[in-house]
């Protein structure tokens, strides 16, 4: 079903269906989006519950405005970095940097299923600030057109560009490191 | 060197059938929000439907809260600095050795503390204070004597 005939479906008033459509369509996707920002198999089991939640509270809400798609992006995108921010405090709390703590969880996830530079770049990105982190994982990963991107995160295509060009390079950087 | 461009699938896998068990847990989203909006308490008739207006005041409130604060810190802070404010009391004729600075005559200062605003009487010596100055000085009658005949001849 694409995102119309869910909307349509919902419109007629078979809600529950056309939001099963939407978790059979989503689910997976925004499992790999909120997992590439917060590393945890158990936070992004918990997070995607939320997300979806929110997205069957906001449903009667939905004008239709943006995409289906990119709605249910940047709500899961919110939730990521409310979550986030709140492991921010708790890692200064700790008294260390939240790149670092992301990291020790990289390093002790028994889901990670990489090589090591793969272990290097998932590490890496952790490390660059908010805005570059998304921009790569959401144009890396998951292939998004920097069209997408703007919609989801509300950021001009040529600020998208050089995002990604100073991330991809810092990553670049940091992977040239291990190859010497 | 490694390209970045070649190591680009997600680095992370998930346990065997996760995602199927995922959909149906979501899947009863829908029903546990309806239990849990029949279960709400019949008395709250805020969840009627009924839009929720606002009084008119409360509107306000939040801006009445500000200010009464902003009154509150600003009252506090005058009372503090009044109570603590350092007060120094000018010593005695300051003001007036300020005022009459540049008339001080520097051969005779105390001039300008007579009474009578002529010569200074502070400056004349009494008999008195010749007397207690020999006395305290040691000096003998035959001394005195002496001098007396000295100044004499």
């Amino acid at each position: 079903m694409s995102d119309e005939e869910i909307i349509q479906t919902y419109r007629e008033g078979h809600h529950e269906q056309a939001f099963n459509e939407i978790v059979k369509l989503y689910s997976e996707r925004l499992y790999w989006h909120v997992r590439s920002l917060v590393c945890s198999h158990e936070d992004t089991d918990d997070l995607l519950q939320d997300i979806f939640v929110k997205v069957w509270a906001a449903l009667p809400s939905y004008r239709g405005e943006a995409q289906l798609y990119t709605w249910m992006y940047r709500i899961a995108t919110n939730e990521a970095l409310n979550f986030l921010h709140k492991q921010k405090i708790r890692a200064t709390l700790s008294l260390e940097s939240l790149s670092v703590a992301m990291e020790k969880k990289i390093d002790d996830d028994v889901y990670f299923n990489g090589n090591e530079a793969q272990r290097v770049i998932s590490k890496a990105i952790q490390r660059l600030p908010q805005k570059q982190k998304l921009v790569f994982v959401m144009r890396y990963y998951e292939d998004m057109k920097y069209e997408d991107i703007s919609s989801v995160l509300g950021i001009s295509v040529g600020s998208l560009k050089a995002s990604y060009h100073i991330a991809y390079e810092k990553i670049k950087a940091e992977l040239q490191k291990i190859s010497v | 060197m490694t390209e970045i461009k070649n190591i680009k699938s997600f680095p992370f896998k998930v346990p065997d059938g996760y995602f199927d068990k995922l959909q149906n847990r979501l899947s009863a989203i829908p029903r546990e929000s309806l239990l849990q909006t029949a279960s709400k308490p019949l008395s709250d008739d805020s969840l009627d439907g009924k839009e929720m207006v606002l009084p008119f005041w409360n509107k306000f409130k939040p801006y009445l809260a500000l200010a009464a604060c902003f009154a509150i810190a600003v009252t506090i802070g005058s009372f503090i600095l009044t109570k603590t404010a350092g007060y120094t009391k000018a010593p005695q004729g300051s003001y007036e050795n300020i005022l009459y600075a540049d008339m001080i005559p520097v051969t005779n200062p105390y001039m300008i503390y007579g009474e009578s605003g002529t010569a200074a009487n502070k400056n004349e010596i009494t008999d008195d204070d010749i007397e207690n100055y020999l006395i305290a000085s040691g000096t003998t009658v035959e001394h005195l004597e002496y001098i007396a005949y000295e100044n004499k001849y």
